[in-house]
């Protein structure tokens, strides 16, 4: 199965994606090029796009070298993509190859999440076929395949953080503190390579403090070991932004000339009533394909539609569905169940409710208007999102359903639990928490720019492993059958193939 | 049957209902590949037309076609060109008449005639001209000029203009437009790398299939084995 990714992603990284269609894939070659030929580590504001990478994407001979963004990102993917770039050399490859040389990362990379989600799956209980079937299912997603088969940063994170999770999942399933130190090294080596994934490493590495066990004197040295070692990257990265620009977080959104002079004056409620910014994020997760290879310099994309876009579509409600009712069932089970659990223990403000709810019915009562409550608003929200096209309500309701479940893991995580119910109330609540911030983002950079921006459903890849995380348990506990899953799987992979070859592969050759 | 034989034989019909529904379901994709160098995508097409096509209407565009050859391994010189013109009847109204499309590219002329009841409503029109390569086009500058020989202004047919004027402008019985013809250069021939790619989606297709099969049936015969384990009472 991994094999078989590996070899869709070559096919269509040599043979089918052209070059420059990745987004942002002219500066993160670029970026790669600047380590393989030794120049270090590039400076946001002096990096540029050379002139001859210019004119090939815009087949302008002698087109000015333009300034390089990306140089805004921490440099671990670049140094694996700066490898086959200087085998390349070495060997004496034509530019064309060269070119296309750093995409194998990606491919790789892509291989890799597969492979780890179905250890994910296996970790979980799903059993060989189970976990066959879902991790298929991921593989199948348009949009991940797409990136695999070019020169980006966006695979090899969800690599990372999918290997973070892994370990993370294992902690709390296992309590083996080799597998919260796995956690860290890999919540290290994903900050490394984009800070977006802070916004992950911060609630994990909370929960995994949370987690920890024994005498407080250990656990608190265990704390400051896990935080180091997570921390470790991103925070050189962080100092050097702070050396050349006084500023940690300096990014190339600093340097950027916003559209307007005075921001927009409009409530985020605003924002998801007049833009498709919720289904953006949505389509674009499932399959946004093209950049600037097919429309020779020119912003020109392709996002996916018709048929595939709403079977896609269908199996993000699925997700939903299955966290909701997951985090139902667990509420009820915890309802009957009686006594404090250790994890109870360990954690004073769980105790608390759990002795308090116990005693005072209308505690339990308020815990479920909270939970409710919360899922009303997440609803209420997300439909107010315009009603175009037909099928956006499938991801609406998709993402309604999610944070709905992120909703509910609140009250769930203060009563009694078991590991892996506690695992599925982690995974909902910290996936919302990173989809808010990123909202939060688009919804700031709307306000400067007076345009949607930004709505790329790779920002998820980071918490994508925790929703898997999520429906893994519940397919285990509602004890769905292999038959359907391998269905559904075969189904996925007919509409991936359906996607490339009636959308994408016309797009790239129709659009020259 | 042994399991290895059974899912190499059920891949391989997975393998070929694949090629075979793909190859149903985009006839049109597979056979021919289609690549247009049009002077602007689709979306960015203006809502302006050169006005009806009436006898003696006279419309000139000039284009070349910004395309490196290098970078596109599966064209050659010799590919027959032939250009597509998005062009309209009136919401389908029954228009008759014809004009004469004479295409100059460097020496090479050819020309050709549009039937305006062959036109559809704004889908682009197929021209052929026999004696224009691929090779001839590339060469530089070309020239399509449109003469009306026959069409009245309530018969007749139009051709959309787009604001993308990269190509140059269009001009209109001697009068410059700020817009220019929607025009693509279509050379069509053999898709053999679509054709590669749908064999190569069909395999990885296949495989997967072949693979989740494969760990199903194995499950299912270790499930058997078990339970006629415990019925030997071997497992107890």
């Amino acid at each position: 199965m991994v094999l078989l990714f590996f070899i869709k992603a070559m096919w269509l990284a040599f043979f089918v994606t052209p070059l420059w269609d990745i987004t942002d894939e002219t500066g993160h070659y670029a970026y790669a090029l600047d380590l393989a030929e030794g120049r270090g580590i590039p400076l946001l504001g002096e990096a540029v796009v050379d002139s001859n990478l210019v004119a090939h994407v815009t087949r302008e001979p002698g087109a000015p070298a333009v300034v390089n963004g990306i140089a805004q990102h921490p440099p671990v993917y670049y140094f694996f993509a700066a490898i086959p770039i200087k085998i390349g050399q070495w060997a004496g490859a034509e530019q064309e190859l060269l070119y296309r040389l750093p995409r194998i990362v990606a491919a790789i990379s892509g291989a890799g999440v597969v492979w780890v989600l179905y250890q994910i799956a296996m970790l979980l209980g799903l059993g060989t076929v189970r976990s066959l079937a879902v991790a298929t299912m991921a593989g199948c997603i348009p949009g991940v395949t797409h990136l695999a088969s070019g020169t980006s940063h966006d695979v090899t994170l969800f690599l990372f953080c999918a290997l973070a999770i892994h370990g993370w999942a294992r902690f709390i399933l296992t309590r083996r503190f080799s597998a919260a130190v796995a956690c860290a090294f890999w919540l290290a080596l994903a900050g490394g390579t984009k800070l977006t994934a802070l916004v992950l490493l911060a609630p994990l590495l909370a929960t995994l403090v949370v987690e920890l066990e024994g005498p407080w004197r250990i656990r608190v040295k265990q704390s400051v070991l896990l935080g180091m070692l997570a921390g470790s990257l991103p925070s050189l990265w962080l100092l050097r932004n702070w050396i050349y620009f006084r500023h940690p977080f300096y990014s190339s959104l600093d340097q950027y000339r916003w559209l307007l002079d005075v921001p927009l004056n409009q409530s985020m409620q605003d924002y998801i009533r007049q833009t498709p910014a919720l289904d953006h994020f949505a389509t674009n997760f499932i399959g946004v394909f093209g950049w600037l290879g097919t429309g020779c310099g020119r912003f020109y994309v392709w996002m996916i539609r018709d048929t595939p876009l709403i079977v896609f579509s269908c199996l993000l409600l699925l997700m939903g569905l299955l966290l909701v009712g997951y985090m139902v069932l667990v509420m009820r089970r915890s309802a009957l169940r009686k006594g404090t659990n250790e994890w109870n223990r360990l954690v004073p403000l769980s105790m608390i409710f759990s002795s308090l709810s116990a005693k005072y019915r209308f505690i339990r009562v308020l815990s479920w208007l909270f939970g409710i409550g919360l899922s009303l608003w997440a609803f209420v929200f997300v439909l107010q999102s315009p009603s175009h096209p037909e099928s956006v309500w499938l991801r609406l309701v998709a993402i309604a359903l999610m944070w709905t479940a992120g909703a509910l893991a609140v009250p769930v995580l203060l009563r009694n639990n078991t590991a892996s119910e506690r695992l599925v109330a982690y995974a909902c609540l910290i996936f919302t928490f990173f989809t808010l911030i990123v909202l939060r983002e688009v919804y700031g950079m709307y306000l400067l720019d007076g345009r949607m921006r930004a709505t790329w459903g790779r920002y998820l890849y980071p918490v994508a492993p925790l929703l898997f995380v999520g429906v893994c348990v519940a397919v285990r506990d509602f004890k769905i059958r292999a038959g359907i899953l391998l269905l559904l799987a075969v189904l996925l992979a007919y509409f991936e193939l359906d996607t490339f070859l009636g959308q994408v592969i016309p797009f790239y050759t129709n659009a020259l | 049957m042994n399991l290895n034989i059974k899912t190499a034989i059920l891949t391989g019909v997975v393998f070929a209902l694949a090629v075979l529904l793909l190859s149903l379901r985009y006839p049109t994709q597979l056979r021919h590949l289609h690549l247009q160098t049009a002077a602007s995508p689709p979306e960015l097409i203006g809502i302006r037309e050169t006005g009806p096509w009436v006898t003696g209407t006279r419309i000139t565009q000039e284009f070349s076609i910004p395309l490196d050859l290098s970078t596109r391994p599966v064209l050659r010189d010799t590919d027959p060109a032939r250009i597509e013109m998005l062009l309209a009847n009136y919401e389908d109204r029954p228009n008759h008449g014809r004009s004469k499309v004479v295409l100059e590219c460097g020496a090479q002329t050819d020309e050709t005639w549009i039937d305006y009841a062959s036109v559809q409503d704004n889908i682009p029109h197929l021209l052929s001209f026999e004696k224009i390569k691929l090779a001839d086009v590339m060469a530089g500058t070309n020239r399509l000029t449109i003469i009306a020989e026959e069409g009245a202004p309530d018969s007749s047919i139009t051709a959309w203009l787009t604001t993308d004027v990269a190509l140059g402008k269009a001009s209109v019985n001697g009068k410059i437009q700020e817009g220019s013809l929607v025009l693509s250069l279509m050379l069509e021939r053999e898709a053999r790398s679509q054709v590669v790619s749908l064999y190569v989606f069909a395999f990885i297709f296949a495989g997967l299939t072949g693979v989740l099969l494969h760990a199903w049936f194995r499950s299912a015969e270790l499930d058997r084995t078990q339970k006629q384990g415990y019925k030997r009472g071997r497992f107890r």
